[in-house]
């Protein structure tokens, strides 16, 4: 049989002219943020301190369709999108299923992960509003080397609070978002007040992203006028800026003549699930297809969505940020020090939180062990090496894959390949 | 009133018995010179959707412990010449063991209907109980929405014919973000059609701005947390800024 291109040349298609804002097509409302009951201060008007008031305005939009700034798009264009969409014909074969598996490789990107769609527009508003120094924090780093590279495509600063674990043990994201003129910090730091209060208390504590996320805010809250805090994911304008993925995805399906029943992302705060499989959910509710199967894949370590509590509460630890209602095993959570840090949040978006309590996404948790083994036999497969974050969707998307072969069903999966796994030296260490 | 040619209508919000029974039944009696409608709150024990400052009141009412149903019925005489609505959370209005829905909706002769923020963020599966209720009474309904609402549903809230459809501009009350305000009217406005009236409010504290939204495509604004603040400094405060709403609307 003659080989066949992974690809089928289909990164042909146009890089999106638009993002997609599920609010005014969920089937309930979604809940807005709110201040603590106990709370004398508006934790929602201090957002005006910490973002630019771009991604505010996002994130409150009534509208369906955002425009994307030409410049952002032609970013977009220099940096790798439209990202390939990879037949894994080899994993097939070696599952014997069949299955067709399709995974959307966002690892192309300059970054090595989805974390670019969001980094370089939140830059780009942020740059244009006069800020010089972007501040956030990162569990693996992904999203800290992304907003490196982000910032200096603009020309502006990063301070990034990495969490202790991963600065110990992803040394070469560390030494990469430095390359890029970041300054990188372990979390719990003796730079703010609430890093050193933990630290007094606890001098090794690993870090958790709901810490870093307090420490950030701490740190532009110091000098609000210059610094402007922005996240990777859980807020909604976050979510808005990666279907860009899903909405490049239809559009390949539709030159393949191929659509997928099942769509699998791992989930820290949700934004890579979402920003795939949400622009599916539009085509959906306009009645142009049947939604397909959506599965959120978490570490059984931090259970959020499996184990955890629908509810209000602060995405960072200290409560300085308004509450969102999500899925969360509690901000106060000391997660595990696993590989995938990029699963260690302790909550889920709020669109993706509603969709599960709705039952239109479903959740499945995996033990670090499985997942590693997932990557193992994706790589021998595949020669590609996925980030451990991602590989919760590609056990996933294996274990679909084998119950298709056992009910001889011919099915599509589509997974989020949000990231590779080249800078995750730890990954396969045990 | 006389409307004249105006931008829209004109309505405040204040809790029941807020700052005390006295001065709230003097600014009802007074307020109909200058405002369209009174929407009138229950004091509640968990205000979620409203900034600190608004809620700082329900707590200071709350734990007052003021018969707040015998003051709205004592306000009955003075609602003759302006429209009233009744603004309460869910568990306060309808809650199994405390809902006093039933005793506002008879306590107050001039009502037009009685507004549940949280009745469809939190409680969808109880509209039409809502509804049903509204009926009994024979007031109308209005519902409170948000640009986080599905644009269906919206729709839906429409084909109801409510008294009006409110749209809380920011994220809770007293908020000043940067959100694109006119534009968010204008897609409301869009969902709803021309048939029901659209409500504003949230954030709403100065003339230019209760002009230029009200112009984007709303048909009510109302002002709570400015007004609420300038009645902490005095009755003459709170009513030289409300008239210097009304004036603007001319």
């Amino acid at each position: 049989m003659a080989p066949r291109s992974r690809i089928d040349g289909n990164t042909d298609i146009e890089v999106p002219r638009y993002w997609y804002n599920i609010a005014p097509d969920l089937p309930r409302p979604l809940p807005p943020p709110i201040d603590p009951l106990d709370s004398d201060v508006s934790l929602i008007n201090r957002l005006r301190e910490l973002l630019p008031s771009e991604l505010i305005d996002q994130e409150f939009t009534f509208e369906r369709y955002i425009g994307i700034p030409r410049e952002v798009r032609e970013l977009y264009i220099e940096i790798g999108r439209p990202t390939p969409l990879v037949r894994a014909y080899r994993l097939e074969r070696r599952l014997g299923t069949p299955a067709r598996i399709y995974y959307k490789f966002e690892g192309v990107l300059a970054s090595g992960s989805h974390k670019l769609n969001t980094a370089i527009p939140q830059a780009y508003y942020s740059y244009r509003e006069g800020y010089s120094e972007l501040v956030t924090e990162t569990g693996a780093g992904q999203w800290g080397l992304a907003l490196s590279i982000a910032g200096n495509l603009f020309g502006v600063s990063s301070t990034v609070f990495m969490t202790r674990s991963s600065y110990i043990s992803k040394v070469k994201r560390v030494e990469l978002m430095r390359k890029y003129g970041a300054t990188v910090i372990p979390s719990p730091s003796n730079i703010t007040r609430v890093g050193k209060g933990i630290l007094d208390r606890e001098p090794d504590h690993p870090g958790s992203l709901g810490i870093a996320i307090s420490e950030a805010v701490e740190w532009v809250m110091d000098r609000s006028e210059s610094r402007r805090y922005l996240p990777g994911s859980v807020m909604e304008y976050v979510i808005l800026h990666q279907t860009v993925i899903g909405l490049e995805a239809i559009e390949q399906f539709r030159a393949l003549d191929d659509y997928p029943n099942k769509i699998i992302g791992c989930v820290g705060g949700g934004s890579n699930l979402s920003g795939l499989a949400y622009p599916f959910y539009r085509e959906y509710v306009e009645g142009r297809a049947k939604l397909p199967e959506i599965i959120a894949v978490e570490s059984s370590l931090i259970p959020k969505a499996s184990r955890g509590e629908y509810r209000y509460e602060h995405p960072d630890a200290y409560g300085a940020l308004p509450m969102i209602k999500m899925y969360t095993v509690g901000r106060h959570y000391k997660p595990p020090a696993i590989k995938a840090a990029g699963l260690r949040f302790h909550g889920l978006a709020s669109s993706l939180s509603l969709l599960i309590r709705e039952g239109l996404v479903r959740v499945r948790a995996y033990d670090p062990d499985s997942v590693r083994e997932a990557a193992e036999l994706f790589y021998q497969s595949e020669g590609v090496l996925p980030a451990p974050e991602s590989s919760h969707a590609v056990l996933a998307a294996i274990d679909e894959a084998l119950e298709a072969k056992r009910r001889g069903e011919g099915i599509t999966i589509l997974i989020n390949l949000s990231g590779h796994g080249l800078y995750d030296e730890d990954f396969f260490s045990g | 009133m006389d409307l004249g040619s105006r931008y829209g209508e004109l309505g405040i919000y204040i809790p029941i018995a807020y700052p005390n029974p006295e001065t709230f039944s003097r600014v009802i009696d007074e307020s109909s010179r200058y405002v369209d409608i009174l929407e009138l709150g229950v004091p509640s024990k968990k205000p979620i959707y409203d900034g600190p400052y608004i809620r700082r009141i329900h707590r200071s009412l709350v734990s007052s412990g003021v018969d707040y149903l015998s003051v709205a019925r004592s306000v009955n005489r003075s609602l003759d010449g302006v429209g009233a609505a009744v603004l309460g959370y869910y568990r306060d209005l309808l809650g199994d063991r405390y809902g006093s829905f039933d005793d506002l909706a008879s306590a107050i002769d001039n009502l037009r209907c009685i507004l549940i923020p949280d009745l469809l963020i939190e409680y969808t599966d109880h509209l039409e109980t809502y509804i049903d209720k509204s009926r009994t009474y024979g007031i109308e309904t209005c519902f409170f929405i948000s640009s986080k609402f599905p644009y269906r549903l919206v729709s839906r809230l429409a084909r109801y014919r409510p008294y009006f459809i409110y749209l809380g501009l920011q994220a809770s009350t007293g908020s000043d973000l940067p959100i694109h305000l006119v534009r968010n009217i204008g897609v409301a406005r869009k969902l709803i059609g021309e048939g029901v009236k659209l409500a504003i409010g949230f954030g709403i504290d100065s003339p230019e701005k209760l002009r230029k939204l009200l112009a984007s495509g709303a048909d009510i604004a109302f002002i709570g947390t400015e007004f609420l603040r300038r009645l902490s400094q005095g009755v003459d405060d709170a009513f030289g800024f409300i008239r210097s709403m009304h004036d603007a609307l001319r």
